[in-house]
């Protein structure tokens, strides 16, 4: 089943691990990803889900602020069901001034991003809860995106292209012929390439150093706090210069706010716990852009560990970190360090993932020889479907020519491809990331034209919402549209799932028992948790919470983890292993929960213990 | 409305106290904020109007869906409660049995725990990093939090012991959970 | 800082614990009904983020109150589906019946001058027929008879003017169903406030609570009609008198709907405004009211209806109905009857209300009770046509023991 001899080995399945496996794969290359642990067990796992419209960066770093507008409008046309199109604002509040927001607004107009001072009354219109005394705002494109279901479907489409995916296996060391790289092992198997790529974040320095090339990285440590529901429907920044807490984000149905930045030892950085002086701390700033976060319910606090880059041609290094480099970073160690066949991809930032993989994907070809040009940019992931888009937008793309897509109007001169690449493979049998085969014969790239229509059903009464299409006053062009595209259905029961999966949604069976469901604050159904099993491979239960946000809710999994516990140990077929399951990860929230346990969390957690009594082995505690 | 005793709070310690003390003869009010009574333990939802059916028989008045809001006190005595439905009970005995965090007979912000209904001494750690042990499966300082006594049970006001209100239950801290 | 946790209707206090799941009577006998925690708190994040989440299920709803009660947290669940049904509309395929079911001043209005005719025409099958078919009023259901004389009519001719030898007063509201439909339930209440020494007066002006109305989504309606008594209660208590009730339901509305529902301010009367039995429980309580009862044999049971639990008074209407020699006085375990005011003539609703109050049914016939007495009125019709036993406002029993 898998090939042993690979084109390109990359190592690392975040964001830029699984953006590069797809590039590759479309480009043709035979590819192998490989990874430690889950997806996005790292950094890409651990962030705050913004989707950067560039404008925070388009004061400090221009070319960062193009990229990520760029790259902001490729995600929202490719990968629709990952990316929420909430817009987001920059607040000024009384002591910030509102000399920065002139100068981000020209940097903005500089950089290509649409961003628009608003009077703060609007923006109070917008976003009733920030603070009422803001002198100014400006709206951007920000957005929302779920880094878990962006791998997620980067990885699926990978795989749908003829990628091999391994998780759960960890690189022991690189194999080598002489200087050169040639491969990569794992505790039982070897895997030969001709280029291995690391894209793992912080821990491209260990990686590197086992293969004797040497980077200097920095672990910049970040927490968030999770509030409890969506205290706003926008991301709110705090407009001035980049700093620590002073972003809002929307993300699902909570809101997550952030961040920090502390250097941390590498040590660290696989066990990350968020301390009460940045919860103290971080509560205090978002208080005065959003007042209403006083009374909110904290449900959780994590962190994560940015991979900084001390890059000696790069600026110099502040106390807190915020000067690295988080620009991109892509390391040829044949040049650099006398390794051939090795490279790095690292630094960039969740928003630029998919240019980082280009990137790295671009030099992989060149020491290939290959000429194949990148098409990421171009082709719709698995899941998107039509969404709020434009009429004119919609128009565009059906009569078009395949080069004429809407998302490859850019500014970032995205490549534009013939439907003729030379080397896209196809006749791929294999279309998911688990052990199972589906029968689905060559699937070419896709215009955004053939994306479904997805209606949702109603339960009651046979009333039925379109959660998809033009707006209301544009009836007469949304049926139009319904007629030229497939029109699919799916039952309420998976109304959070469309949210998630997008058009992926399609093949859960919601049928009988599969409507049961079974996380209630997130709305996870028990047909969710069978597709996730079967298209992703998961272990347990903190792996199936990445693709369907499972415990991720204000109850922090204290209602559904003994029913999940006990439907995915049926899935995997190891019924036994339910109780394990359960307090894995019974343990693995806690941990979150800890930092803000006081109010109704500490009171989610004296109920969660009550609960889970008699998986407590401690014995008898005597009351006063 | 007068009774010899009012029992603040339904669940299995209020319930008992209050049975115990209809059984002695004594007219008992209880007043629960919640309609089931028993209300930390979701699995005993087969048994779950049980006490209340129980209670009404042996002539307890009992106050479902009402809280206490607060005490009017002479001193070191209770007269008299307040409810959040707009009666005022009198009695001689008061017995507080409101529970711990998850009734919220005992209420944590981020720096303090305090107990609502009648302001009771509360003891707990300082450091709310204290209130917790990192491992979920092990015993939770969370749980032992209480409000502060005599040896005979009555609750402090201020440092003052209260004359004639006792406290029940979780109230007082400590958790037992059966072995597995 | 964070002192306390503050959401809408303090949706986020929501610990999932399941136990409104437990109480709620609808969603025992309705698989369709997603329950109250899902539709209160849980689907309230998703309706934050998108309004596409809206359940119509919650149509099935039928605001007992019985989740609120139960829950350890403080969420208002019941209030929150309330809202959401405001909100996001119900897409009633029976418009025009909601509306008139809902609108009982109206129809009041309406049908009192004609009463005798509607009476004996209302319950005749074809018409019934009718109803069901073109309307969606299930044939099965009785209506309640209206009276040819209102009974503010009959207090304005036959009561108003002797009330006045009284020194001190207290305001009446005599609701819908008193003044349309069972006008002796008003001269019950004159009674026994006469009897205990006080005078009636009518408010200024009277309208529908509008606890009908919400419920079927005419908020505009009910915000009109609400404004108008709220302004009379103000009147009232301007004069010192007490505002006294004989309906749970629309005392329930008023005090606490008003606010939690429509954000109307009810500070100005919400602690004027009481139950009758209530009210007289602790004049009597005090010493300041004596009354002489003659002995009344009959075996009575007490049905506590959902809105009179979640008041928390039904004590004091127990002691009164105890102070009555000869009183075999029952109190039935807390039921919902299933009605729900207006819910029940739905004929989409009348298998589930049935269903609901088939329990109580049973323990009623269990008792044996010669009436049942309850506040509310349509707990009344619904028991009434559920086990043919007689059911009696408190204040009927109260004024027939009079001496």
């Amino acid at each position: 089943m898998k090939m042993k001899k690979y084109d390109v080995i990359i190592v690392g399945g975040g964001a830029t691990g699984t953006c590069m496996a797809r590039d590759c794969a479309l480009r043709g290359l035979k590819t192998l990803l490989i990874e430690r642990e889950d997806l996005c067990d790292g950094a890409s796992g651990r962030n705050h889900g913004l989707l950067h419209s560039g404008a925070r960066y388009a004061v400090n770093d221009p070319e960062s602020a193009r990229e990520c507008i760029a790259e902001n409008l490729i995600l929202k046309q490719i990968a629709s069901n990952c990316v929420e199109d909430t817009g987001g604002l920059f607040i000024s509040l009384p002591e910030d001034g509102l000399d920065y927001q002139a100068l981000l607004v020209q940097k903005c107009a500089e950089a290509g991003i649409d961003a628009r001072i608003i009077t703060p009354k609007k923006a109070l219109s917008l976003a009733p809860a920030i603070n009422p005394n803001i002198i100014g705002a400006v709206k951007v494109p920000d957005a929302s995106v779920n880094p878990f279901l962006l791998s997620d479907v980067h990885a699926l489409d990978a795989v749908r292209h003829g990628a091999d995916i391994i998780k759960f296996k960890a690189v022991t060391s690189f194999l080598k012929d002489g200087d050169s790289v040639v491969g990569v092992k794992t505790d039982k198997e070897e895997y030969y390439a001709s280029q291995v790529v690391i894209a793992s974040g912080i821990w491209s320095a260990k990686l590197a150093e086992m293969a004797g090339a040497h980077i200097d990285m920095y672990p910049s440590k970040g927490s968030l706090l999770v509030f409890g529901h969506r205290v706003t429907n926008l991301v709110i920044n705090r407009c001035r210069k980049p700093s620590n807490a002073d972003i809002l984000v929307p993300e699902a149905v909570v809101s997550v706010f952030g961040t920090t930045s502390d250097k941390v030892p590498f040590e660290e950085c696989d066990n990350m716990r968020v301390t009460r002086e940045e919860v103290d701390f971080l509560l205090k700033e978002g208080v005065k852009m959003l007042p209403s976060l006083a009374s909110t319910r904290i449900i959780r606090a994590y962190a994560g560990v940015r991979p900084l880059i001390l890059e000696d041609s790069k600026s110099s290094l502040q106390a807190d970190g915020r000067s690295a480099s988080r620009g991109i970073v892509l390391l040829d160690h044949e040049e650099r360090d006398g390794v051939p066949g090795l490279i790095t991809i690292t630094g960039g930032k969740l928003t630029t993932a998919r240019l980082m993989a280009e990137k790295a994907a671009d030099l992989v070809c060149k020491k290939l020889g290959i000429d194949a040009e990148c098409t990421t940019a171009e082709i719709p992931l698995p899941g998107s479907y039509l969404k709020r888009r434009s009429f004119g937008a919609f128009l565009s793309g059906l009569g078009a020519k395949k080069e004429d897509t809407p998302a490859s109007k850019t500014s970032s001169g995205a490549k534009r491809t013939s439907s003729g690449a030379k080397r896209t493979s196809s006749g791929t049998k294999r279309t998911s990331l688990g052990a199972q085969k589906t029968s689905s014969g060559a699937k070419k790239p896709y215009s955004a034209a053939s994306l479904p229509v997805i209606e949702v059903e109603k339960t009651v009464s046979g009333e039925k919402k379109s959660v998809s299409g033009a707006k209301k006053s544009c009836l007469a062009v949304r049926s139009v549209a319904q007629k030229l595209c497939s029109k699919e259905t799916i039952p309420y029961a998976g109304i959070a799932a469309l949210g998630r999966h997008g058009s992926e949604t399609l093949k859960m069976d919601f049928t009988g028992e599969g409507a049961e469901i079974v996380c209630e604050c997130e709305q996870v159904t028990s047909a969710e948790i069978s597709y996730c099993v079967k298209e992703f491979g998961v272990r347990n239960l903190n792996d199936l919470r990445r693709h369907t946000r499972i415990g991720m809710g204000t109850c922090q999994g204290t209602h559904c983890i003994q029913r999940a516990a006990e439907l995915l140990a049926i899935e995997l077929g190891v019924p036994e292993k339910a109780e394990e399951f359960m307090k894995d990860y019974l343990q693995e929230r806690w941990k979150g929960m800890t930092p803000v346990m006081w109010g109704e969390t500490l009171r989610e957690a004296e109920f969660m213990r009550s609960k889970y009594s008699s998986l407590l082995a401690e014995g008898e505690i005597s009351a006063k | 409305m007068k009774y010899d005793v009012v029992v603040i709070g339904g669940g299995s310690s209020g319930c008992r106290a209050a049975k115990a003390n209809a059984a002695k003869g004594r007219s008992v009010c209880v007043v629960s904020a919640g309609l089931t009574l028993q209300a930390t333990k979701p699995e005993s939802e087969g048994r779950v109007y049980a006490d209340l059916y129980e209670l009404r028989k042996m002539g307890v008045a009992v106050l479902r869906g009402d809280t206490v809001l607060s005490g009017s006190w002479d001193g070191a005595k209770l007269l008299e409660v307040h409810t959040s439905n707009g009666l005022t009970l009198q009695a001689d005995e008061f017995i507080l049995a409101t529970g711990r965090f998850f009734s919220k007979g005992l209420v944590s912000t981020m720096d303090t725990v305090f107990e609502p209904v009648l302001g009771a001494d509360v003891d707990f750690p300082s450091d709310r990093e204290k209130w917790f042990n990192a491992d979920f499966f092990a015993p939770q300082p969370f749980e032992q939090i209480g409000v502060r006594t005599t040896a005979d049970g009555h609750i402090f006001i201020k440092g003052e012991a209260a004359e004639n209100v006792k406290a029940v239950g979780k109230i007082l801290g400590g958790e037992r959970h059966a072995k597995k | 800082m964070q002192k306390n946790n503050d959401s809408f209707l303090n949706f986020e206090a929501c610990l999932k614990c399941s136990i409104c799941n437990t109480v709620c009577p609808m969603m025992e006998v309705n698989a369709l009904y997603p329950g109250p925690k899902k539709s209160g708190p849980d689907q309230e994040r998703y309706r934050l983020k998108d309004p596409a989440f809206y359940d119509y299920a919650l149509k099935y709803c039928l605001n007992c109150k019985r989740c609120e009660l139960a829950c350890p947290s403080g969420v208002q669940v019941a209030d929150l589906i309330q809202r959401a049904k405001l909100q996001y509309g119900s897409r009633s395929k029976h418009p025009v019946r909601d509306a008139i079911l809902a609108s009982t001043d109206f129809v009041g209005t309406m049908a009192s001058p004609f009463a005798l005719i509607v009476n004996s025409v209302l319950p005749l099958k074809p018409v019934k027929a009718v109803l069901d078919g073109a309307f969606g009023i299930d044939s099965r259901r009785t209506f309640p008879k209206y009276s040819s004389e209102k009974f503010v009519t009959w207090f304005k001719l036959h009561a108003q003017k002797e009330q006045e030898k009284y020194s001190k007063f207290v305001s009446y509201f005599h609701g819908c169903y008193c003044n349309y439909n069972y006008p002796q339930l008003g001269k019950d209440f004159v009674k026994v406030v006469n009897a205990a020494g006080y005078g009636v007066h009518l408010l200024e002006k009277e309208r529908c609570c509008g606890v009908a109305l919400i419920a079927n989504g005419m908020e505009k309606q009910a915000r009109k009609q609400a404004l108008i008594n709220i302004e009379s209660f103000g009147k009232a208590v301007e004069k010192g008198e007490t505002i006294l009730t004989s309906s749970s339901s629309c005392t329930f509305m008023m005090r606490s709907e008003y606010r939690e529902i429509l954000d109307l301010p009810t500070e100005g009367y919400r602690d004027s405004l009481f139950l009758a039995c209530k009210w007289l429980y602790e004049k009597i309580e005090s010493g300041e009211v004596k009354l002489k009862f003659k002995p009344l044999k009959m075996k009575l049971a007490y049905h506590i209806a959902c809105h009179m639990q979640k008041l928390g008074w039904q004590n004091h209407t127990i002691e009164l109905l105890k102070m009555i020699p000869g009183v075999e006085l029952v109190v039935l375990n807390q039921k919902c009857c299933g009605i729900a005011g207006t819910f029940g003539f739905k004929k989409e609703n009348y298998e589930y209300s049935q269903a609901i109050g088939a329990n109580l049914f049973a323990d009623i016939k269990e008792a044996a009770p010669d009436a049942v007495v309850t506040e509310c009125e349509t707990c009344k019709w619904q028991i009434e046509m559920g086990t043919g036993v007689p059911v009696m406002n408190p204040l009927s029993v109260i004024a027939a023991a009079l001496e």
